[in-house]
């Protein structure tokens, strides 16, 4: 049975592709359309997956929508006329998007795909979420925690997810009833903040890091946990039901004064020491109580869902588990013997949670989650890129370009690594999910400080205060890490922070964060076969950890990348030095300037 | 002189300096086409038959790009606060095969859009509006110029020749965009009886739908959790029953 997942209308719109119970593609709508977060009906990601499958839509046997539309619309008239009579502009923009897209939805797959709208089937919310977690995770029992925004009427669920002989069973046991929700807060205070709510909250979370939680008194008074663990939020603290940037009362600017603007610049450096201003600290310190009570509820929620199922194993997903400080003190305290954690748990996820779950329905029986793997997007051929190379390079040899044995395209790109180039790194399918995972990242060695504020500066265009990720191989994790909180494979795909052992900080110093944390990719040899090679080639070359600095292939505001001439362009448009597009080798040879003087930047 | 030049002239900048959103959303809307134009080049590229072609639709992207860029980081120093990205869908010009008549097609419709964005574009910058507007329209002119000549370039080329089918398209092309421009002015316009007519409904069944929806808004859980049970209930049937 071939199901077609679906996600959009709010953000990160997104379809996957389940065969049989096995997911067999899956992107977001982004990757194409190359708008960050691109909300709408994701035609060109539907498009990809049935490509990777060699299927046409009349092919598609049933369509899973990620949320009940009907529903949706209920709750944002209700929270619409939560301000009555004062909230007009927002009822009307509220209203304006429904009469626009969620009203529609299987009218748009049939006007899109030619699909019988009998075919498509609605999802709960947070169910999409949940069985896409529980049934992506190596558990066969496991307890499914969606921590969310808001999801129809519910910002955050427990469910159960149990196998009996061959059947499983995914049942909601709890739920938090929005406009309650830690995911709204931690998005407000990111607006705040100074930061774009609902895309910056990973700077909310690394400005936390420079901070000393004093005001988490005053936190605790709008996220209020109870003894069962169980949370409500002080609603007189926020405007959710009126449109305006940032949704807070005049209640919380008078405790923690006023929002950041978001032109000031932060004076932190999670390269190395610096002396803050004190608009600086007191970001830092609001952005730090923040994350600690977020991280309070979140354990409060875990235990509560410890209790209520008995389970010992915990799947997350919702927006909020890609906090992965908060997952790595979850980690780390003890409730639950294993977590998972899916490389999406976000609303990108939600398409492919729908199609799984849809799938168990049909089938009873829970999709194989052995072979699961983030490398669910399309593989492109560089050949299109390269005639544009050549054509560019036409009597100027402005670059060199060569084509090598995987081997010796390990080997080269390890030596440039260790003399201190900055590297794309564009292979096979693309990762499925906002982390770059060794198919489309941008790389260089992580000892070397001044390499990494030049990729900010020239390449990234990001603020100095946020850290890069560490991709390290397996064989070094114990070393770099020492025991790992719940073991290795919570680590594979950045989802959970870990301190790095003090010995090794300053080889490894310019991929960490100011507190010696990093947000791990442990890669086995089985889990990306040519990265986990470069990574050992790189340990060998540069006689350290087999370990990189590993960021993703974007540009600043852009997601990343998916084809060679997307990967091309940010080559050309930034100061990287080479470009590895799957077995070929491209190196600038002529400086920024030359480039400039011809357009290409 | 054209209305749109007087009114992009004279009209447009005292409405900025009235409605200072009305500029961020200006830069904002001009940051998205150019990307949008650059998207559009890139995207037809596996479908172009030559290099040449290829290169000059990918360096036409990367221009089209840097000016996007410009315009979003001008939008980012000029607004108080970031600003919720505006929906914005991509519609490829171009989908599906390629082929000669498809390429020709699109090659008019980029020819129309730059041809109409260099007028803009000229009008601005020499508008009152504020000097680094001004500046960053004046630097993106001359590519933009160039950009129209290649389209003009390719047309022909695409033609075999043919000056006629060229002078077809571009009518075909300018048609459609005149044909938008009405329909987004009969939506825009169809947005205030439609905005008054939710007013309306709005203040008269405020408040009857006030506290019942207040009351469904703060459902004790144990209700909430009841109702997602009968949700996933009523999926399993209507699933099974297929």
């Amino acid at each position: 049975m071939k199901i077609l997942g679906i996600s959009s209308n709010y953000h990160d719109a997104a379809a996957a592709l389940v065969i049989d119970g096995v997911l067999v593609s899956t992107a977001t709508e982004e990757r194409f359309s190359l708008i960050k977060h691109d909300p709408s009906f994701p035609r060109m990601a539907i498009d990809s997956c049935l490509e990777v499958a060699g299927l046409a839509p009349k092919d598609i046997d049933l369509v899973a929508y990620h949320e009940e539309p009907e529903v949706k619309i209920s709750r944002s008239l209700a929270s619409a006329f939560l301000r009555f009579p004062f909230s007009l502009p927002t009822f009307l923009a509220s209203m304006r998007e429904t009469a626009s897209s969620s009203l529609w939805v299987r009218y748009e797959v049939t006007k899109q795909l030619g699909i019988d709208p009998q075919k498509v089937a609605v999802v709960p919310h947070h169910i999409s979420h949940a069985a896409y977690s529980c049934l992506c995770s190596p558990f066969p029992e496991t307890v499914g925690l969606t921590l969310d925004a808001v999801g129809e009427w519910t910002s955050s669920g427990i469910f159960s997810c149990r196998t009996d002989g061959e059947r499983t069973e995914i049942e909601p046991v709890d739920v938090t009833p929005f406009p309650h929700s830690i995911g709204l807060v931690y998005s407000s205070f990111t607006s705040y903040l100074g930061f774009r709510a609902n895309d910056a909250e990973c700077s909310t979370m690394a400005l936390a890091a420079f901070g000393r939680p004093r005001f988490a008194d005053e936190m605790r008074k709008i996220i209020q946990v109870d003894s069962d663990g169980a949370y409500r939020v002080d609603l007189s603290y926020f405007d959710f039901g009126i449109t305006k940037a940032p949704p807070v009362t005049r209640k919380l600017t008078s405790i923690f004064g006023p929002a950041r603007a978001h032109s000031q610049v932060l004076s932190w450096d999670a390269l190395g020491e610096c002396s803050p201003d004190p608009e600086s600290q007191r970001a830092a310190d609001i952005a730090a109580s923040l994350q600690l009570v977020t991280e309070e509820a979140v354990l409060g929620l875990a235990r509560r869902a410890k209790r209520l199922t008995g389970l010992s194993q915990v799947s997350l997903s919702g927006g909020v588990a890609m906090n992965c400080v908060a997952n790595a003190k979850l980690a780390g305290s003890g409730i639950f013997e294993g977590i998972f954690v899916p490389p999406d748990p976000g609303d990108g996820g939600g398409a492919a949670g729908a199609a799984l779950y849809v799938s168990l329905i049909k089938t009873g029986r829970r999709p194989g989650a052995k072979n699961f793997h983030p490398y669910l997007g399309q593989e492109y051929s560089e050949r299109d890129a390269l005639e544009i190379l050549n054509e560019l390079d036409k009597g100027k040899s402005l670059f060199r370009i060569e084509t090598l044995e995987p081997s010796v395209l390990v080997d080269e790109t390890a030596r440039a690594l260790a003399s201190g180039k900055i590297i794309g790194w564009f292979q096979g399918r693309f990762e499925h999910g906002p982390r770059a995972l060794g198919n489309r990242s941008i790389l260089a060695r992580p000892g070397d400080c001044a390499l990494a504020r030049r990729l900010s500066s020239r390449v990234k265009k990001r603020a100095a205060f946020r850290p890069y990720a560490l991709s390290v191989a397996e064989e070094w994790s114990q070393r770099i890490f020492g025991n790992l909180a719940g073991g290795v494979a919570p680590y594979r795909w950045m989802q959970v922070a870990a301190t790095v052992n003090p010995e090794l900080r300053s080889s490894l110093r310019a991929a960490l964060h100011i507190d010696g944390t990093t947000r791990p990719q442990v890669c086995g040899p089985t889990d990306n076969p040519l990265f986990h090679q470069l990574l050992s080639a790189f340990g060998e070359v540069s006689k350290g950890p087999a370990a990189l600095l590993n960021t993703s292939f974007n540009g600043s505001g852009l997601p990343l990348v998916a084809r060679p001439t997307d990967a091309l362009m940010m080559f050309l448009r930034t100061d990287m030095d080479l470009l590895v597009l799957n077995r070929t080798v491209i190196r600038k040879l002529a400086s920024s300037a030359e480039l400039g003087e011809l357009g290409l930047r | 002189m054209k209305l749109r030049q007087l009114i992009i002239s004279y009209v447009l900048p005292l409405a900025w300096k009235a409605f200072p959103g009305r500029k961020i959303a200006a830069l904002q809307n001009f940051s998205q086409v150019e990307i949008d134009s650059g998207w559009q080049s890139l995207h037809v590229i596996p479908l172009v038959p030559d290099s040449r072609t290829k290169k000059v639709l990918f360096l036409h992207a990367l221009e089209e790009f840097r000016h996007g860029e410009l315009f979003d980081s001008l939008c980012t120093r000029l607004s108080p606060a970031y600003l919720s990205r505006p929906a914005f869908r991509r519609k490829p010009m171009l989908r599906g095969g390629g082929g000669p008549d498809a390429l020709l097609d699109f090659m008019a419709g980029t020819y129309v859009g730059e041809r109409d964005v260099n007028e803009d574009f000229r009008y601005y910058s020499q508008a009152r509006v504020d000097p680094e507007i001004r500046a960053a329209f004046s630097s993106i002119m001359a590519e933009e110029q160039g950009h129209e000549e290649e389209a003009d370039g390719y047309l022909v080329r695409f033609a075999g020749g043919d000056r006629r089918k060229v002078r077809l398209r571009i009518w075909k092309h300018s048609f459609l965009r005149l044909y938008r421009l009405y329909t987004g002015l009969l939506q825009e316009l169809g947005e205030i009886p439609l905005s008054i007519l939710l007013t309306g409904a709005y203040f008269v069944l405020g408040p009857f739908l006030y506290l019942p929806l207040k009351r469904r808004l703060f459902l004790p859980k144990e209700d909430q959790l009841a109702i997602m049970k009968a949700q996933i209930t009523s999926l399993k049937t209507e699933l099974n029953r297929e």
